[in-house]
């Protein structure tokens, strides 16, 4: 049997990659974008945690970004995909 | 706490800042981490974090007297460290299956035994992080590694986030020493993770999980309502879901270690691709199959049973049936486990034959050749797969009955369900380094373009997605 490949040292070892310091910027411009994509669904999945401790700090978290999220006009981006693949017929157990 | 969820994001930004940011100061930067996984295994149940600084402490001791002490004794210790790791795995996870086993075959033989059946609650990932545990004291045993420095350090092997609760499990030999290195990263493969974790997304959030709720999930919560094409699409659905959802956690698990510095080896590399069941094994959970194959299998192989003249085939099936029985504590799991052992034996016999019979020839190879195998292979492991996933072996079989029912009025196979089929294989095109260029092209946009265009790709995968997010299929192994 094969041993298992580490294609991340690989990769290391032949220089892809980039900073630090890049990296953390684009995590960070990743977490902005994604809550201002997804503000309003985030709230929407928040409220319907049951109520307690966590879904208020949850709420507390979202309620920001789903403003900045509405008034920007962004989060129609999704809500207009949702739409089009009739999300409502496929509902998932939740855990 | 799941991947694809809130929590996990906000954990993730703060661990991921707090990270780099104490990453040059050691021992601070050790209590953090150390402090985030062992949140991350409390986030399920708090109590069960005990259980977790017992194996530590304890496979600690024994590897580190095992390294410290003669030969002789040295054994003691490493035979004490896998008694008391089994018998915990045994406890929480076989302890209903084998009372419930002997109640029964009490039953037969006439025998009224009241055993006592305890409810004993499953501590997520026991099985991964017993396994981890057993790996490291016997690579110390064999002087594979050294003991790591101090039991902080191997916490955090034992405890890191990424790889706690369901796998790739990870070697001490190839954590460690990065871990000890990890103030030297100055690079990221940012790339390659984001294609990990968005990819991974995608197959659990939008394939796995839609093929579960609209085809595997009604057949095989009710096998006597379907037959014929719907029964036949549930099993290659099956195939293709616990691929995408085992896979995705995998990558998910793969990328977040990679954006903290880690590489961790690949876990699957295009399973159904594979042209026999032995390179099916190469290529599927990886991680588990040189487990098995390094300290099971050889183990075997290095008893008395490992001097018959059937040793290959025996250790293999003994192997593969340990294996089914590792996945869950259900007779499912062991015919599973069975079947890949037989597999296995059959295709070492069958390909002897062919070398005897063809004079030492190798087959013919060519594009329908191969085909054929990869159909065989793709074919035998569904039949597995069905046992693995039934309610029982009655189950099994009755859906097994069912394909030969009738094909007409199939109600599941619809144009979105096959779709999803389809994509969900294809998606096996991005394991190994098929898209490195993808990676590679992701890397040299401007760190306002990676965020963009991870944020529009995780917008559209759940916005693709169902409500909610259904546990990963190997949180319950």
């Amino acid at each position: 049997m094969k041993e298992m490949s580490d294609i991340g040292a690989e990769r290391r070892q032949q220089g892809h990659g980039q900073t630090i310091i890049r990296t953390a910027a684009a995590v960070l411009c990743f977490y902005v974008f994604a809550g201002l994509l997804n503000g309003e669904a985030l709230r929407h999945d928040v409220e319907l945690m049951p109520y307690g401790g966590r879904r208020d700090v949850c709420v507390a978290l979202v309620k920001p970004m789903a403003w900045l999220s509405r008034v920007t006009y962004l989060g129609s981006f999704r809500s207009w995909i949702e739409k089009s693949v009739r999300k409502a017929d496929m509902a998932a157990p939740n855990p | 706490m799941l991947f694809p969820t809130l929590a996990f994001a906000v954990f993730f930004l703060i661990v991921f800042c707090g990270h780099w940011l104490l990453i040059r100061h050691a021992v601070a930067w050790k209590l953090f981490i150390l402090a985030a996984s062992w949140f991350f295994y409390a986030y399920w149940d708090w109590r069960f974090l005990g259980l977790l600084i017992l194996y530590t402490v304890v496979n600690y001791s024994l590897a580190l007297a095992s390294y410290q002490s003669g030969t002789p004794p040295r054994r003691r210790w490493v035979a004490l460290a896998i008694v008391f790791n089994l018998s915990l795995l045994g406890f929480f996870k076989y302890y209903g299956f084998f009372t419930v086993s002997a109640y029964a075959v009490c039953g037969w033989v006439g025998l009224r035994c009241p055993l006592p059946l305890l409810d004993v609650v499953l501590p997520i990932g026991i099985s991964f992080f017993t396994f981890q545990a057993i790996s490291y004291v016997i690579d110390v045993h064999r002087g594979l590694i050294e003991p790591a420095h101090s039991v902080i350090d191997f916490a955090i092997y034992k405890a890191f986030f990424p790889q706690l609760v369901a796998g790739p499990i990870i070697r001490a030999s190839h954590f460690i020493p990065q871990f000890y290195q990890i103030m030297s990263v100055r690079r990221i493969d940012a790339g390659r993770a984001a294609a990990l974790i968005m990819g991974g997304l995608f197959k659990k959030v939008v394939i796995a999980n839609y093929i579960a709720v609209n085809v595997v999930d009604p057949v095989f919560g009710n096998p006597w309502a379907y037959q014929g094409l719907d029964v036949l699409l549930a099993v290659y659905g099956y195939a293709v879901q616990i691929y995408c959802d085992f896979s995705a956690y995998s990558d998910i698990a793969i990328g977040v270690a990679q954006l903290l510095g880690f590489h961790f080896p690949e876990n699957f590399n295009a399973p159904y691709f594979a042209r026999s069941v032995r390179e099916f094994w190469q290529r599927w959970h990886i991680s588990l199959s040189t487990w098995l194959r390094d300290y099971l299998f050889f183990s075997l192989l290095g008893t008395r049973l490992g001097a018959s003249r059937y040793a290959l085939g025996l250790c293999a099936l003994l192997t593969f049936l340990l294996g089914g029985l590792w996945h869950g504590a259900a007779w499912t799991f062991v015919l599973w486990g069975a079947l890949q052992g037989l597999y296995m034996t059959t295709e070492f016999l069958l390909a002897k034959l062919l070398v005897w019979m063809r004079a030492g020839r190798p087959l013919p190879e060519g594009p329908v050749m191969r085909l054929a195998q990869r159909m065989a292979v793709i074919h035998l492991i569904c039949i597995s797969h069905l046992f693995f996933r039934a309610h029982s072996i009655t189950d099994g079989v009755q859906l097994l009955q069912g394909i030969m029912g009738s094909w007409h009025g199939a109600v599941l196979l619809t144009f979105p369900a096959v779709l999803a089929l389809i994509i969900g294989f294809l998606t096996q095109y991005m394991d190994g380094t098929r898209c490195a260029p993808i990676w590679n092209w992701y890397n040299r946009l401007p760190a306002v373009g990676q965020g963009l265009l991870a944020a529009v790709v995780l917008t559209i995968v759940l916005a693709l997605g169902p409500q909610g997010v259904a546990p990963f299929i190997y949180f319950q192994f």
